[in-house]
């Protein structure tokens, strides 16, 4: 199942970690951006100051420093006369050191000494002053000497500013080292702290989520759970009703075989009292036997109908397709059809037409059920006339039509006779009994065959049924 | 005494009495044995023209005694007629034996099968 909460927990942790870097990130780069803009325009405003007092006094020293010596530029009188003055200017700044180069690159002055004659020619923050555009970096010193003393672990920022003359030409370049330390200190401060809250408020923006997902994650799983448990439920009343139904086509297919027996015997001594076997019988005695049998047949014919019914129900009936001879077939039913028809005193005739195959492919007992069962409600609704039985081909179909000289079935009725436990309303049918499962059992059989059952009947005139079904013939016939 | 003898192998006494009238009348003469262990016994004393056998028996089962029969090359010119209350059984059989005949039995009906399989004397 879906665990919302785990996954909450692992997306949201890897979201927040990310939200508090990429800020912290993103404020450090724009507040150096102001910062390394801010410290520039200082140290702008600083060698404007210095040369606005020191170049009209020592541009001539510089300008001509090219030709000294080191050692006599170091230890020249005017060279500490510009380290005092500038001292005195620099007092309570923070700037750390201050360089003067001329415009051949060499360091005409430096607050530390030892720097004085180098030359710059070959660095890009001196040539890019020379050139008008003043540079500037910001670096982190392990150690700096600054004036008289070594200062550790400082930023410091350093900028190369051009000094313009009278002419407004560039005539040399000043270098302020400011120790902006505090300030990047005060920076990465604020960037902790921002970092601090970020996390503060999004831990509890975490909690708050929290709340609300392990609630929903309880839901989710309550659900699942119950899911789960009418699941097993559903699967429990299935397994449940499948045994009954299982059982109760046991019952009915136990009960049936079991009252066939009986009947066997009622039967055969009852035919055998009707065929004189027992001496011969008066005409009276005679309609008695006839009635019995009539009356096994209705009997034979309801256990059929009782354990079709409960097969169709649970889906057991298998077709068992086999060669049959539809001749065969109609003999085997004959004597059956007969005693009902004999016992109502209606003429029974069947008749194979001549163009229906020898050999048939079909269900010998199912098929046998179809028959009888339209067989007998004929002989059942009819009073007095005929009922007919016809085996037809049509094509690739063959089928069978019973007819009879019975009342009819009303149109309103044609369809709901095949449904189980219906009988047509017709007021002629009376007292015809049994508890209408044959047309239902005739209809679903069909259906099982491909095949369709029809009717054809007007009230007074009598019913046709047709069951007409897809023609199939052994392999061997067709040669 | 007829020539054609009938085994009627059937444990209701009452129903295979209801057989042997029938295939009396059809020109056999019926010996009833009453269970299927005295059935395979009696089938190897006698070549009967045709048996009558009930599938369901104690003891030995229908279906034991038909394989023992179709078995038996004395037994290869028997008619044999199985008797079942089961239609699905009935259609397995079928295709083995002369005639499955499904229960209740008609007496006119065994009685018509019985002279129509009877060879000709």
């Amino acid at each position: 199942m879906f665990r919302l909460q785990r996954y909450f927990t692992i997306t949201s942790l890897i979201a927040f970690i990310l939200i508090a870097v990429l800020l912290g990130y993103f404020f450090r780069i724009l507040a150096f951006a102001d910062l390394i803009a801010a410290s520039e325009s200082k140290n702008v405003v600083l060698t404007q100051t210095f040369s606005n007092f020191l170049w009209p006094e020592f541009a001539s020293f510089v300008s001509e420093a090219g030709a000294l010596e080191t050692d006599e530029l170091q230890n020249h009188p005017r060279t500490q006369e510009l380290y005092d003055y500038i001292q005195a200017q620099l007092n309570g700044l923070s700037v750390v050191k201050v360089k003067v180069y001329d415009l051949n690159g060499l360091t005409v002055f430096s607050t530390e000494r030892a720097q004085i004659g180098e030359n710059k020619l070959d660095n890009a923050g001196y040539l890019s002053a020379r050139a008008g555009v003043v540079a500037s970096e910001l670096t982190f010193r392990d150690s700096f000497s600054a004036f008289e003393q070594t200062i550790e672990d400082r930023n410091v920022f350093s900028s190369y500013v051009p000094i313009y003359g009278p002419d407004g030409n560039v005539e040399g370049v000043f270098e302020v080292y400011d120790d902006v330390t505090p300030l990047v200190e005060r920076l990465e401060q604020t960037q902790r702290n921002i970092i601090i809250g970020v996390v503060v408020i999004l831990t509890g923006l975490y909690f708050i989520l929290y709340l609300i997902v392990r609630r929903a994650d309880g839901i989710i799983r309550q659900q699942y759970h119950d899911l789960q448990e009418s699941a097993a439920a559903l699967r429990q009343a299935r397994d449940e009703a499948m045994a009954a139904s299982q059982f109760k086509t046991k019952l009915l297919a136990n009960v049936s075989h079991d009252m066939r027996t009986p009947l066997n015997a009622i039967m055969g001594y009852t035919e055998m009292m009707a065929e004189g076997v027992y001496g011969d019988i008066t005409p009276r005695q005679r309609k008695a036997t006839t009635e019995i049998l009539r009356s096994i047949g209705v009997l034979i014919e309801f256990i059929s109908n009782l354990l079709g019914r409960a097969q169709l129900e649970s889906g057991k009936v298998k077709l068992d397709i086999k060669p049959i001879s539809p001749r065969e077939f109609v003999e085997e039913i004959q004597p059956q059809v007969e005693v009902l028809a004999a016992a109502k005193g209606l003429a029974f005739n069947c008749e194979v037409a001549g163009d229906v195959p020898d050999k048939i492919l079909g269900d010998r007992y199912w098929l046998r059920q179809i028959v009888l069962n339209l067989m007998s409600n004929a002989v059942k609704f009819t009073e007095e006339g005929s009922v007919q039985l016809f085996v037809f081909r049509e094509d690739s179909q063959w089928g069978f039509r019973v007819k009879d000289t019975g009342p009819g079935i009303p149109a309103e009725d044609q369809e709901r006779i095949f449904y189980a436990f219906e009988q047509a309303s017709n007021e002629h049918m009376g007292s015809a009994g049994g508890i209408g499962l044959g047309l239902s059992i005739v209809e679903e059989l069909t259906t099982l065959m491909n095949g369709r059952v029809t009717i054809e009947s007007v009230l007074g005139q009598g019913s046709t049924f047709t069951v007409t079904l897809p023609l199939h013939v052994p392999e061997v016939e067709m040669v | 005494m007829s020539q054609f003898r009938a085994l009627i192998i059937e444990d209701d006494r009452s129903i295979a009495t209801v057989y042997t009238e029938a295939l009396r009348m059809a020109g056999y003469e019926p010996e009833v044995i009453g269970n299927g262990r005295a059935a395979l016994t009696r089938l190897r004393e006698t070549i009967p023209t045709l048996i009558l056998l009930d599938l369901h028996l104690p003891e030995v089962m229908g279906e034991e005694i038909l394989a023992s029969v179709l078995a038996d090359s004395r037994l290869s010119g028997t008619r044999v007629f199985l008797i079942t209350a089961d239609h699905l059984l009935a259609e397995q059989m079928r295709d083995q034996v002369n005639l499955v005949l499904l229960k209740p039995v008609s007496f006119t009906q065994l009685r018509d099968m019985a002279v129509r399989f009877r060879p000709a004397a």
